[in-house]
Formats: C-alpha cells, sequence, structure tokens
C-alpha cells in the first residue's frame, strides 16, 4: 500500500488502519508512509529508506526507540526530512 | 523558528531546569550534614525551608516533559532524553526531601552534646554528594562511563553504612542512654545511604538516554 491514508481525515484514516489490522492476520502488508506516527501505531517492522537506500529495518519499537544508524534517527526527530 | 528549533528550545529549557534542581539538590545535602557536623539549626531550618524550591522545580520539569511528549511526540534519543529527565526528577526529589529529612533530625539533637562525632557520617555525606553531582554530570556530558562507575561507589557509601551502624550497636551496649542518639545517627546514615542509590538510579536513566540501554534496578 502506497501512502494509503495520505489525503484522508482522521476517521477515514482510522478505518484504513483497522482493515489493515484485519488483514495482517493473513496476509503480510507492506506500507509506505511518511506518517511516522502511524508506521509506530500499526507496523510490526519498520524499514527506512533515504534516496532510495534502504539504510535500517528492525523491529518498530527498536527503530523508533533506539535506531542504529543516525540517518534515521535525523529523519524520525525531524532534524532533516 | 523552525519547528525543529523551536523543539530543541523547550529541550534545552527542561535541560537548564534539571540542572538547575541538581544543583540545589548537591546544595541541600551538603548544607544538611554541615548542619549536623557544626551544630547550626539556622542551616538546618534554612534546608527545610528551601526544599520546597526543589519540588517547585520538579512539577514545572514534569510538566514541561509531559507537555513535550503531548505536543511532539519524541522518538529515538528525543524521547530518550524527555523520559530519563522524568524518571531523573523523581530521584532528586527524594534525595532533596531526604536532606530535609536529615536537617529535621539534627534539630531533634538540641544542645546536647553528641556521644561520638559524625566523622563517618560526614564521610558518608561527601561521597553521596559527589556521586549526585557527578550522575549530573554524566547527564550534561553524556558520559556513559562516568555514569557507570556510580554502582562501584555506591558500594562504598554501603560500607561506611555498616561501619556507622557496628559503631552505635557497640554504643548502645555501652551505655542504654546512647540510644536515643543512636537512633538518630541511624536515620541520617540510612538516608545517606539511600541517596548514594538514587544517585546510581540517576546513572542509569544516563545510560538509557545514551545508549537505550536500561540496567535492571
Amino acid at each position: 500500500m502506497d501512502e494509503p491514508t495520505s489525503a484522508l481525515d482522521p476517521i477515514s484514516t482510522g478505518k484504513i488502519e483497522e482493515l489493515v489490522s484485519e488483514l495482517r492476520r493473513d496476509l503480510t502488508i507492506v506500507i509506505v508512509t511518511h506518517n511516522m506516527q502511524q508506521a509506530t501505531r500499526i507496523a510490526d517492522k519498520t524499514a527506512f529508506f533515504y534516496l532510495g537506500e534502504l539504510i535500517e529495518y528492525g523491529t518498530t519499537e527498536q527503530l523508533f526507540s533506539c535506531p542504529r544508524d543516525p540517518r534515521t534517527e535525523n529523519y524520525i526527530t525531524g532534524r532533516f526530512g | 523558528m523552525s519547528i525543529r528549533n523551536k523543539y530543541e528550545a523547550e529541550l534545552a529549557q527542561v535541560f537548564d531546569k534539571l540542572v538547575t534542581m541538581c544543583r540545589e539538590t548537591e546544595r541541600a545535602i551538603d548544607r544538611s550534614v554541615e548542619a549536623l557536623v557544626r551544630r547550626n539549626p539556622e542551616l538546618s531550618r534554612a534546608v527545610i525551608d528551601e526544599d520546597k524550591n526543589i519540588d517547585r522545580l520538579e512539577h514545572e520539569i514534569e510538566q514541561d516533559c509531559l507537555k513535550i511528549l503531548l505536543m511532539e511526540h519524541p522518538v529515538a534519543s528525543d524521547f530518550r532524553d524527555v523520559s530519563a529527565a522524568l524518571k531523573m526528577i523523581t530521584d532528586l526529589e527524594r534525595i532533596a526531601d531526604q536532606a530535609a529529612d536529615i536537617s529535621e533530625i539534627a534539630l531533634q539533637f538540641g544542645s546536647e552534646q553528641y556521644i561520638k562525632e559524625p566523622e563517618h557520617i560526614a564521610e558518608m555525606a561527601k561521597l553521596a554528594t559527589a556521586m549526585v553531582k557527578d550522575s549530573v554530570e554524566s547527564y550534561i556530558n553524556r558520559d556513559v562511563a562516568l555514569a557507570r562507575s556510580l554502582d562501584a561507589r555506591d558500594d562504598r557509601v554501603d560500607e561506611l553504612f555498616e561501619t556507622v551502624k557496628r559503631d552505635l550497636v557497640a554504643l548502645i551496649r555501652l551505655d542504654g542512654a546512647n540510644a536515643d542518639q543512636a537512633i538518630l545517627f541511624m536515620m541520617i546514615a540510612k538516608y545517606l545511604e539511600r541517596i548514594g542509590d538514587h544517585a546510581v538510579n540517576i546513572g542509569e536513566w544516563v545510560e538509557y538516554a545514551a545508549t537505550g540501554y536500561h540496567k535492571m534496578g
């Protein structure tokens, strides 16, 4: 899913996220998002890509609490983007 | 001012207040024991009175951190800095309370001659104050090695506590009339021993803020 909620209001976004939660029981779902809060809310694992390169991949908790790569840290904390 | 700069200014404000709270807390321990050793009841009363300033700082920092969590949703090192600050202020506030408790006990001695000069208690206070100071320095400078050293240094405070306890038990055995003062000295030594433990806790949160790893109690 590429930015599945990018232009949606919070209620519609919630419905899409609920749908993702239902589908995840049977399917692996990849979502592209620039919404960091959405990633922390619904993803088990998160990957950070920068300029087409995979910079870091890990559990969502690890990536958002203690990222290994400074470029990940700088992006998710808003130091660049 | 960019969003990121505004956020960094808010974090810097928390940081400055935290450093002030640390300095006030160090001063409270120093002065509580100085008042005991030099028998200065005015100084004891001042430490008790000034404890409210440290409580106020704790409240302000807590509110600032909660506002940052609510408004900024920090992640990564930003999140670790804010959560470490929230945990550290609890330890600092307890340390300051213990300094005020020491001052209240110091007042209870009145003008009676001490059954024993509190030289080991003074040494405990010196070590515990240095630990609190270094725990704060380790936070300011992100010095994980200094933060980790606090655990081993706390062992010396614990040893001194055992020495004080043994000395006081011996004095009670020598003369039951020593028991009243012995209990007061024992409580002071226990507060100082706990202050060492709180400094170790602060060091553990500094390590978490710097590395993401938090040592279990």
